[in-house]
């Protein structure tokens, strides 16, 4: 059950760096990098557990801050896009880029691991 | 919009409208602008650098020559089709320094006559028309501000900078700007209206400046009521009633000859004869009104302003509304692209019936004929951001009615203070109390506004603020 855990770690450590750090909305790269590197899967699966992680990360939090504020400011930004008002819309996309942006980073740490214990293998 | 009151007094201001900029036309030795033809000499100007900052390119630097009239504002970098190239000093009286601020503590203070008169003798810039009332029953109007002292039509256009001949030869005293103290008629009233009649000597500048019809209503009104209440005077504040219409109607139902207009345009004139002149939200009068007269208009003076080279301003509606008054033929009512034909008011009158039937034909059939749908009044965000705007809002008014509201701009802070032993004062603006567009508080009065609704303002004092029903937090401030 390795894809939950990494799912799991994914979503918790990109929370962690947003709230208690000043660095920029795509900081998770590191964290969703570093948890690709530690938890070993396929590619495929690498790259899914980082886009569900922060995939559902996002929709959590959209949705509970969009409740609280009645969808007053999402349906404004949903116009403000092409997007027809529809926050739901909205949601979809926010939790779609940060999914995907987490997804290329648990990539690249899957491909980092790979390369490196390669050229390890090379050296010996 | 600057308003207010406190226990004793209430104030609120106006614009003058009164000229209180200048153009000189100032003759350089050359294009380095060192020195500029004076009183028969060559003088030397100064010189100041302004920076403009420019994301992503250098700075500008824009050398500014200050003459004796002011800064050169137009000179050969900066060129336009009516400047064409001369060198035009700015003269503003709000280029003196003035203690603006103080006026408006030393109102917020006050207690009476006296203290307002103090408080608003050192205003300067702008000129304003300040409005006066006190509990201990006096009221007051006066157009307080640094009032240039202009002999007739002085600094209507760019006036010669070569001498000091046209320069500005003093500053009005304070003393002698107008004033209303306790009238006989019982009330004080500004619209932006002229403030003066001719007997006063100094000019005021363009007539234009001054809008007529809103003070000619408000006035009639105030004449007319007896026992007003809070609520008289807020009706009265949100009042649709055209009085630019009610004069000009009977001009154009005058000129019009309903034999040669079809069915359609005759049931347009119609609505119009039968319209009760107030632009309410659903009157489809006032939109046949405004359509006919705007075409009217155009059909007057467009092919006038076709042969004029330099950009003009438009005639005011009371400039033709008093042509056709005074004479049935009138010069410009002629389209001077027509060679054969020399046109009558009645002429321009049936084309703009004919004309605007066209416009209120299409208008009618995207059920768009109601006044409030045609101007469709909007409060834009401050970059004019759809989705954080409000749009389409249900509002009737116009620019000649109390309620001045017009597509993009209206009375916003509309306010209302009876002074009596406890002070009843009433408000409303169009916005909110948070800037932030997720917020509830955002836009919420928004449509109070619109719908001609008040809030009673909260007027406590220190002890009643203690402990209070509508008091729901208080913030404590401790030193150390």
């Amino acid at each position: 059950m390795k894809i939950i855990t990494a799912i799991f770690l994914t979503g918790f450590l990109a929370f962690t760096i947003g709230l208690f750090t000043i660095l920029p909305w795509w900081s998770f790269v590191f964290t969703s990098f570093i948890v690709a590197v530690a938890i070993h899967q396929k590619p495929m699966l690498a790259f899914l557990s980082g886009f569900s992680g922060l995939y559902i990360l996002w929709t959590l939090l959209a949705v509970l801050k969009d409740t609280d504020n009645e969808h007053i400011l999402s349906t404004k930004v949903a116009n403000l896009f092409p997007l027809g008002g529809s926050y739901w819309l909205l949601i979809l996309i926010t939790g779609l880029i940060g999914g995907l942006v987490s997804g290329l980073a648990a990539t690249a740490g899957c491909n980092f691991r790979k390369r490196s214990s390669f050229n390890t293998k090379i050296n010996k | 919009m600057i308003i207010g009151f406190n226990d004793s007094i209430a104030w609120g201001v106006t614009n003058a409208g009164r000229d209180v900029i200048d153009y000189y036309n100032i003759k350089f030795k050359d294009t380095t602008m060192q020195e500029y033809w004076y009183n028969g000499e060559w003088k030397k100007s100064s010189h100041r650098i302004e920076t403009i900052k420019i994301k992503g390119k250098p700075n500008l630097e824009e050398l500014i020559a200050v003459t004796d009239f002011g800064p050169v504002m137009y000179d050969r970098s900066f060129k336009n089709a009516s400047t064409e190239g001369k060198y035009l000093a700015i003269k503003w009286t709000a280029n003196t320094a003035g203690n603006g601020l103080q006026t408006f503590y030393q109102l917020n203070r006050a207690k009476n006559i006296t203290d307002y008169q103090n408080a608003i003798d050192t205003w300067t810039c702008p000129g304003q028309n300040f409005v006066f009332a006190s509990k201990s029953g006096d009221i007051a109007i006066k157009q307080q501000g640094a009032f240039i002292a202009r002999w007739k039509r002085q600094g209507d256009f760019i006036m010669p900078g070569t001498d000091s001949s046209y320069d500005w030869q003093k500053i009005i005293p304070s003393i002698e700007n107008p004033m209303i103290v306790n009238p006989a008629r019982g009330f004080v009233s500004s619209a932006n209206q002229m403030p003066t009649d001719s007997a006063y000597p100094y000019y005021l500048g363009a007539a234009t400046n001054f809008p007529l019809f809103r003070g000619i209503i408000i006035n009639r009104k105030l004449a007319s009521m007896n026992g007003i209440t809070a609520k008289d005077m807020q009706q009265m504040q949100t009042d649709n009633y055209n009085v630019f219409a009610e004069m000009a109607r009977p001009v154009l139902l005058k000129y019009i000859d309903e034999k040669l207009l079809n069915v359609n345009e005759q049931r347009y004139v119609s609505i119009l004869k039968k319209w009760n002149l107030k632009q309410d939200i659903a009157e489809q009068g006032a939109t046949i009104f405004n359509a006919i007269w705007d075409s009217l208009s155009q059909e007057v003076f467009q092919d006038d302003f076709q042969k004029v080279k330099q950009s003009m301003p438009w005639p005011e509606d009371a400039t033709l509304l008093q042509s056709l008054l005074k004479d049935s033929v009138y010069a410009y009512a002629d389209n001077i692209n027509t060679k054969n034909k020399i046109e009558t008011i009645q002429d321009d009158i049936l084309l703009a019936v004919k004309k605007a039937s066209a416009y209120l034909q299409q208008l009618e059939k995207a059920d768009k004929l109601n006044w409030a749908d045609v101007k469709d009044t909007r409060v834009n965000h401050l970059l004019k951001i759809p989705a954080l705007s409000r749009l389409h809002l249900s509002i009737g008014g116009g620019k000649n009615c109390i309620n001045a509201t017009t597509e993009l701009h209206g009375p916003s802070w509309r306010m209302v203070v009876h002074l009596t032993d406890e002070i009843e004062a009433y408000g409303v603006y169009p916005g909110g109390q948070n800037g932030n567009p997720g917020s509830i508080f955002y836009d919420n009065f928004i449509d109070s506004w619109a719908a001609g609704i008040f809030y009673r303002l909260l007027f406590l004092s220190k002890q009643d603020a203690e402990k209070h029903e509508k008091i729901k937090w208080h913030i404590t401030f401790i030193n150390g």
